[in-house]
């Protein structure tokens, strides 16, 4: 699937945009804070539902505007697909394929997307909860059963939770708990095998990536760290059974504090270089830097194979760190039967690309064909 | 706005936004459409919410809603009642009725456990349950709670207090989707789940 052409009307900076892209490469150059990113935000915006930015979608309304309006128009083997939102005095509109949907939710799924930006240093540099988040987001686009079992794993968690909560506060009702205890154990369990699994399958692409942007000279591995680990092949049984385990342990230590100590939402996915240093303490900001993207690139490989179909490719501001032997490297990395969009101040004409590829200048806002 | 309608419009739309799923604009609308109503109707129309509200209550024995207590299926004598099935809510007796495939007793639970909203196994009509459990003969109790989150959750908490008991609990067929609301259900779906419910 890819995006043919895309509408902007009255968001962030864009008063009014029409754009027809390249079903390959597109290059967005333009000088920082001209409205480049505020285009890739529109287009994961039409495949995520939602901004990568804010949760806050009035923030993405034009000055003196009363609401933004997005329109996709995809295409896949002469299947076409159009996809359509905005915000009109916080009212929502969604449609898909020209009919009317109550949630932006609805959105999600579509069209898969991998979007890189300077801020996913901290998948790599930042608290735990940066990589579940990573994980979550792709692993629902690559495997669409995965965003079910997770909204019931939090919806468990939360029932669990608001339980601990009354009990601390003086309840009693220990045979309820075990009731939501044993739901999220269930619920729990097949997230946390999603990502196990997952790593797995991302693990040689990962790998490999790695190594063509640090010149062959690092290993990338990631491991699924849980109280519930310990097979070498992810098993179902076996990550109940020390989910369970792990319960039991703090159970008393549950009940002082009042929520859920053990789970999928308290796990790490832990990033070693060289299968020994740990990235996120020992790394440098360029080898973080790379290891992020390495993990995008990999995914989307993922998601091509699971969806049968490359996702698109959002790279916000990918070049400014990388020397030009690296972004040779990158590029070589990304002819690959994706749809990518790349933003980058610096229009060189060495960028080496064969097959089809636009550039389009990006200045206040207007995006013209350059 | 409220304040550039004449009192009782004002009073009325006040009332109607009350409702749930009706806002402030529909309330309005729906005002303006009950007094263009001739009076008759509009006097037919509060009679029937009084009247409703006035007969209408819950079956002291299986919690069903009705006119008279104990309810027309407590009183059926032709139906069998060593067999009872418990769901969340009223409009799940009516949608298992509409099946026909289930001619056994019913006990209404009036929800599910949801810690988040503060139901308890207290708050819900469990003791009566028991109650029943202990005092009538009943060889087989069918859980049949929504499939979603918390109605497994209940089903869950039921089918351990019960089975002590020594009766048989089951429960709905699988192949109900997931997170649906029973009520919903169609009916071929609904019947199927009954005839093929298995044991806990
Ligand atoms: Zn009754």
């Amino acid at each position: 699937m890819y995006l043919e052409k895309i509408r902007i009307d009255n968001f962030r900076n864009y008063t009014s945009a029409e754009v027809e892209l390249s079903p390959r490469l597109n290059i967005l150059w333009g000088k920082n804070g001209q409205g480049k990113t505020n285009f890739l935000e529109a287009v994961a915006f039409l495949t995520l539902g939602r901004s990568f930015r804010t949760r806050r979608d009035e923030e993405l309304i034009k000055d003196a505007a009363e609401g933004f309006y997005l329109k996709g128009e995809f295409t896949e083997d002469g299947e076409d697909l159009t996809l359509e939102v905005g915000n009109d005095l916080n009212r929502v509109l969604v449609k898909i394929n020209g009919v009317a949907y109550k949630s932006k939710r609805e959105l999600f799924g579509r069209v898969r997307t991998v979007i890189f930006t300077p801020d996913d240093l901290q998948i790599v540099k930042g608290g735990p909860e940066k990589r579940r988040e990573f994980l979550d987001l792709y692993l629902a686009q690559a495997y669409p059963a995965y965003r079910e079992v997770y909204l019931r794993f939090y919806r468990a968690l939360y029932q669990r939770n608001a339980l601990l909560k009354r009990l601390k506060e003086g309840a009693r009702n220990l045979n309820q708990l075990e009731i939501w205890s044993q739901r999220i154990v269930e619920e729990g369990s097949r997230v946390i095998l999603y990502r196990q699994q997952a790593l797995a399958e991302i693990s040689p692409w990962l790998n490999q990536y790695h190594r063509a942007m640090s010149n062959q000279q690092e290993s990338l591995r990631c491991i699924y760290r849980s109280p519930g680990e310990a097979a070498q092949e992810p098993d179902l049984k076996q990550i109940e059974d020390g989910f369970c385990r792990a319960l039991h342990r703090r159970a008393d230590e549950e009940l002082r504090r009042g929520y859920t100590l053990v789970g999928p939402h308290r796990d790490e996915m832990q990033i070693l270089l060289n299968d020994r240093w740990e990235l996120r303490v020992y790394g440098s900001q360029g080898q973080q830097r790379t290891a992020a993207l390495a993990l995008k690139l990999a995914m989307v490989d993922l998601i091509e194979k699971t969806q049968g179909t490359a996702p698109l490719l959002l790279l916000d501001d990918v070049f400014s760190e990388f020397d030009d032997s690296r972004k040779q490297e990158l590029l070589q990395l990304l002819t690959v039967g994706t749809q990518t969009l790349i933003s980058t101040t610096e229009l060189k004409e060495e960028i080496a690309f064969e097959g089809p590829r636009k550039t389009f200048k990006v200045e206040k806002g207007v995006i013209s064909s350059a | 706005m409220m304040n550039y309608y004449p009192k009782p419009m004002s009073r009325l739309i006040k009332e109607l936004a009350k409702l749930p799923g009706i806002g402030p604009k529909t309330a309005q609308r729906l005002a303006f459409y009950l007094f263009e109503l001739p009076r008759d109707e509009v006097v037919g129309l509060a009679t029937a919410m009084v009247e409703a509200k006035d007969s209408l209550k819950f079956c002291a024995i299986c919690g069903h809603l009705t006119d008279e207590s104990p309810c027309r299926v407590c009183q059926d004598t032709t139906r069998d009642h060593h067999l009872l099935c418990v769901v969340e809510e009223p409009k799940d007796v009516i949608a298992l009725e509409k099946t026909r495939e289930f001619r056994g007793m019913y006990h209404v639970l009036h929800g599910a456990l949801s810690p988040l909203e503060g139901i308890g196994p207290e708050e819900l009509n469990i003791k009566q349950l028991l109650n029943r459990l202990q005092t009538e003969e009943i060889n087989e109790v069918i859980l049949a709670c929504d499939p979603d989150l918390e109605g497994e959750a209940t089903a869950l908490y039921l089918a351990r207090i019960i089975k002590p008991l020594q009766i048989k609990v089951t429960r709905l067929a699988r192949g109900l989707p997931i997170g649906g609301d029973l009520e919903y259900i169609d009916e071929v779906t609904l019947g199927k789940a009954i005839e093929g419910r298995q044991e806990l």
